[in-house]
């Protein structure tokens, strides 16, 4: 369905492969914390694209390029035999963030209804950057307060 | 084994499973695919151990630690908190040797407020957050 700033969010298919693959690259580009595997970031997005303990919702016009996309993927805690939804990436492309239409916001309600419609408590981690800033204030919104905190010890930085 | 549920309970949001702790602990203090840290007087009890396990992010295959939990056990926690941060310094050390990161992930509420203080105290400020949906509905 074409919402009123003429936007469809659907859900990704495998001929969606190579774009959502440019997108993961872009994505680790701007949060990784280690350096990106190509064959590791394929089988992720293959699995989602084909709905196997996931799914991938893409967002832009219709017939025109894809302008942003969530990976979801059903994993388990080292502790726990429960699955949860994990959201890999999310990640509105450079030239559609400062446009009208809301698309992060959109994602995010996509997972939420993933995430309810699936029956799995939903978790997404954010690192802090001045870009993910207004992806932070997005998700204090749509999911409220975060849930918990991320530290990272570089051994580099101390020898 | 035996102080995890407890861990998991104070800790987890999702239930704990004996069987998935046991075949995810038991590598890791074979010392095949992590580290654990314990703390206690020598011939004591254990007061206190850090699970850290070798892992990869999903989308690379450089290896890092992810510490998997830190538990003090509730007779032994001080204001101090002298134990936790033997084993945090424990987890820097492991990290400084095999020249891997150490990425730490903490729930945060009213009970773990003093937690994320020492944390800040040891590693700086956060580099992350992150939001769970629907857990405990």
């Amino acid at each position: 369905m074409v919402d009123s700033e003429g936007l469809e969010i659907r859900v990704a298919g495998p001929s969606d492969m190579n774009e959502i693959m440019s997108f993961a690259f872009m994505s680790c580009e701007e949060n990784g914390l280690t350096n990106a595997s190509i064959e590791k970031i394929a089988n992720e997005v293959w699995s989602a694209l084909n709905l196997h303990f996931g799914i991938c919702a893409v967002i832009g016009k219709p017939e025109g390029p894809i302008e942003g996309a969530v990976v979801l993927r059903v994993v388990k805690p080292w502790y726990s035999d429960e699955d949860i939804l994990e959201e890999k990436a999310i990640f509105i492309h450079p030239d559609y963030r400062s446009t009208r239409g809301g698309r992060a916001k959109k994602l995010c309600e996509f997972s939420k209804k993933a995430s309810q419609t699936m029956n799995m408590a939903l978790i997404s981690s954010v690192m802090d950057s001045k870009e993910n800033e207004g992806k932070i204030r997005m998700y204090e919104r749509q999911i409220g307060k975060p849930g918990g905190v991320i530290f990272l010890y570089k051994p580099s930085e101390k020898n | 084994m035996g102080w995890t549920p407890q861990h998991i309970k104070e800790a987890g949001f999702s239930s704990g499973d004996a069987e998935k702790m046991a075949s995810f602990l038991w590598p890791i203090l074979e010392q095949k695919t992590g580290v654990c840290g314990v703390i206690g007087e020598p011939g004591g009890e254990l007061e206190g151990y850090v699970i850290l396990s070798i892992t990869e992010m999903w989308y690379s295959t450089e290896k890092f630690y992810q510490e998997c939990g830190l538990f003090v056990s509730p007779n032994c926690r001080s204001s101090s908190a002298r134990r936790a941060i033997e084993l945090i310094r424990f987890a820097k050390k492991k990290s400084d040797e095999a020249g891997m990161r150490l990425l730490v992930g903490i729930i945060s509420d009213n009970r773990t407020d003093a937690k994320i203080r020492l944390y800040e105290r040891e590693f700086g400020k956060k580099c992350g957050a992150y939001f769970v949906y629907g857990a405990g509905d």
